[in-house]
């Protein structure tokens, strides 16, 4: 029993419709907006500068043709790290790659029309440092990259980061929502996006000191205290602004 | 007076008395703003930057209400996650809960009973109606719609009792836990059902004639922050709003977890993408939530309750008390009332997680939010917000 789909309609006679028929001037003086003779014009007005042509042109609401991505498509598109890929127990797709490669891998894995690639349902950063005050972080960015079909799924690991200044290139140009998704991987974790167009915290206050969500960041409430009494302390782990304001 | 600049063409109000941008924060304590978004959580403010009345940049400040559940959890056994997953919405924490639950059920290799399995698939249904209905009276509040918002209120309430009747009390309770769910339908639960049925269908009648067939609607909602699909797919909007947009993107049809598979329901999408359309497709998804409850009910009623067999069991074999869960990795969504709700799961293979991410479509709203509403009027920020239903507990988490 597959699901249908509908069109929600919309009312065509009453008052409603009558209000609809009259002109658009003429509504914005009944309701007192005389400012505005044009209460809405149509198309293009939504979109802001920094979602221009690019992005908007190289994202199908169709998934393009062809079959879907599987794990042989993308053995032959990366043999080099075909390795690297395996599915894991949810029946995702995963691709580890290091982070020297990223940019380029997530470049072709947007931009290839065959592949389809063109929602970022998540992206977020995994700590596998053991947790010991001494031990440098270990990140991990994950990506969660979704056809738009909804159909095949596959997890994107970058590996090899900085641990003391974890740093990679943006992928807002790539996929326009992942802007607040770097700024809250750079406000939990301290990772740097290069090239992100507003870098700053998104969650934490702004002059908050260190990068919580590492396995090197206690949130003891001594700990806690003793940080905001003195905020010139560092912290185990490095804080992504230098000081605090 | 120098008629030579004067008689210059201005192009508004603004720049004719100087006042070029008008820089106004709409924070949590605005009088308008906590009447609209206090079922939500109400932590959200807009720094709206105005251009007479128009909106020439809009910036959405998160956070406020920011509990570091993501650290928190990290330190505690599995389950003990589930308070504050249920805290991610109100009358949508179940969902969330049993989201959270199918994930651990993944990465833990846990089988869950089949009535179980129904009884979540209806408890989502359930808590959909109750959110959508919020979500409903916010956007009538927005724009004034008095008998409406006080009819949808009402119905909110039915809602949520039965909700209640289902998961014997509050939303925020631990009802869905890793293996199963905590207790049956309340006996009485099928005359329950019907009444608050009949109840939620003089509501929604109610709500065409109030809200989608009324004057006030064409005036305040039709063409007001449109977003396109293709933005709405850029930005990871989800959920009604983007299916508003007229994208058919519905996880119970396209990647059917729960008992979502089996049954028949049909997806509303809309044509513009605009403030009418996220109405008129939630309201359109109560009435296909209604119809999935009467499957699920049926169903429930063919397993037979509290008779033996597999039908009756309602958890399996789980030592919920430090869950040792094995090595790996476990990302998956399912469609919450406000969008898809993900959850990646990273277990070392010891009672403790390593990492337990959640994926709040709200969160990708309020970022969406600026998009839609750039050159629209100062009015229409509330009822595209409540539009949007941007809850706090996922923007902020």
């Amino acid at each position: 029993m597959p699901a249908q789909i509908v069109v929600v309609k919309r009312p065509r006679g009453g008052l409603f419709a009558l209000v609809r028929s009259v002109p658009a001037w003429l509504r914005a003086f009944w309701i007192g907006d005389a400012a505005a003779p044009v209460r809405r014009s149509t198309a293009a007005r939504t979109t802001p500068q920094r979602f221009d042509a690019k992005t908007e042109g190289s994202a199908p609401i169709a998934p393009a043709a062809g079959t879907p991505p599987d794990e042989e498509s993308l053995r032959a598109l990366f043999p080099e790290h075909a390795g690297r890929l395996d599915r894991t127990r949810d029946g995702m797709l995963r691709l580890e790659i290091p982070a020297t490669d990223a940019a380029a891998v997530l470049r072709r894995l947007r931009e290839e029309a065959a592949l389809g690639f063109d929602r970022l349902r998540d992206l977020t950063v995994v700590d596998r440092a053991t947790g010991a005050a001494t031990e440098p972080s270990r990140l991990e960015i994950v990506y969660l990259l979704v056809e738009s079909t909804g159909g095949t799924a596959l997890r994107v690991h970058v590996t090899g980061l900085d641990p003391e200044a974890p740093e990679i290139a943006t992928g807002v140009p790539l996929w326009p929502g992942a802007e607040w998704l770097e700024r809250e991987a750079y406000d939990l974790f301290g990772v740097r996006f290069r090239g992100h167009p507003g870098l700053q915290r998104i969650l934490l206050p702004i002059d908050f000191d260190g990068s919580p969500l590492r396995k090197g960041f206690f949130h003891a409430p001594a700990e806690r205290v003793q940080t905001e009494t003195e905020p010139t302390t560092p912290t185990a782990s490095a804080p992504p602004k230098g000081g605090s304001a | 007076m120098s008629a030579s600049s004067d008689t210059l063409p201005s192009k508004t109000l603004s720049d004719r008395l100087g006042f070029r941008a008008t820089v106004v924060e709409l924070g949590h304590t605005h009088p308008t703003v906590r009447r609209v978004m206090g079922g939500v959580g109400n932590t959200l403010s807009f720094l709206v930057t105005l251009d007479d009345d128009r909106i020439e940049a809009l910036e959405v400040e998160i956070g406020a209400g920011h509990r570091g559940f993501e650290k928190e959890v990290e330190s505690r056994p599995w389950h003990e996650a589930l308070p504050y997953v249920a805290r991610l919405g109100y009358a949508s924490g179940p969902i969330a809960q049993i989201g959270y639950c199918l994930a651990l059920e993944r990465l833990a290799g846990l089988a869950v009973p089949v009535r179980a399995t129904w009884l979540r698939t209806l408890v989502c249904e359930l808590a959909r109606i109750t959110d959508h209905l919020a979500r409903i009276a916010a956007l009538a509040t927005a724009i004034g719609a008095g008998a409406a918002e006080r009819a949808v209120q009402q119905g909110e309430l039915v809602a949520m009792k039965l909700l209640a009747a289902a998961i014997g009390g509050s939303p925020l309770g631990e009802w869905a836990l890793p293996g199963g769910v905590a207790c049956d339908l309340r006996a009485d639960f099928a005359d329950h059902w019907t009444r608050a049925r009949s109840a939620l269908e003089g509501t929604l009648s109610r709500v065409d004639r109030l809200l989608l067939a009324h004057p006030m609607a064409a005036l305040r909602l039709v063409d007001v922050a449109p977003l396109s699909a293709e933005l709405c797919m850029a930005l990871g909007v989800t959920g009604p709003c983007l299916r508003a947009a007229g994208v058919a993107l519905d996880l119970r049809r396209d990647a059917p977890q729960l008992a979502y598979a089996e049954l028949e329901f049909d997806v509303p999408i809309g044509t513009r993408g605009d403030d009418y359309d996220r109405l008129a497709v939630v309201v359109e998804e109560i009435r296909q939530s209604l119809r999935l409850g009467d499957q699920c009910l049926r169903r429930l009623a063919e397993l037979g309750a509290g008779s033996k067999g597999e039908g009756a069991s309602l958890r399996g074999p789980v030592a919920a008390a430090n869950l040792a869960v094995p090595a790996g990795e476990v990302a998956l969504s399912i469609e919450s009332s406000t969008g898809e709700l993900g959850f990646f799961l990273v277990s070392d293979g010891g009672v403790l997680p390593r990492r337990i991410r959640c994926r709040a479509p709200s969160f990708f709203h309020a970022q969406a939010l600026p998009a839609a509403l750039v050159r629209a009027h100062l009015d229409d920020l509330l009822p595209t917000a409540a539009a949007f239903h941007l809850v706090s507990g996922e923007c902020d988490r």
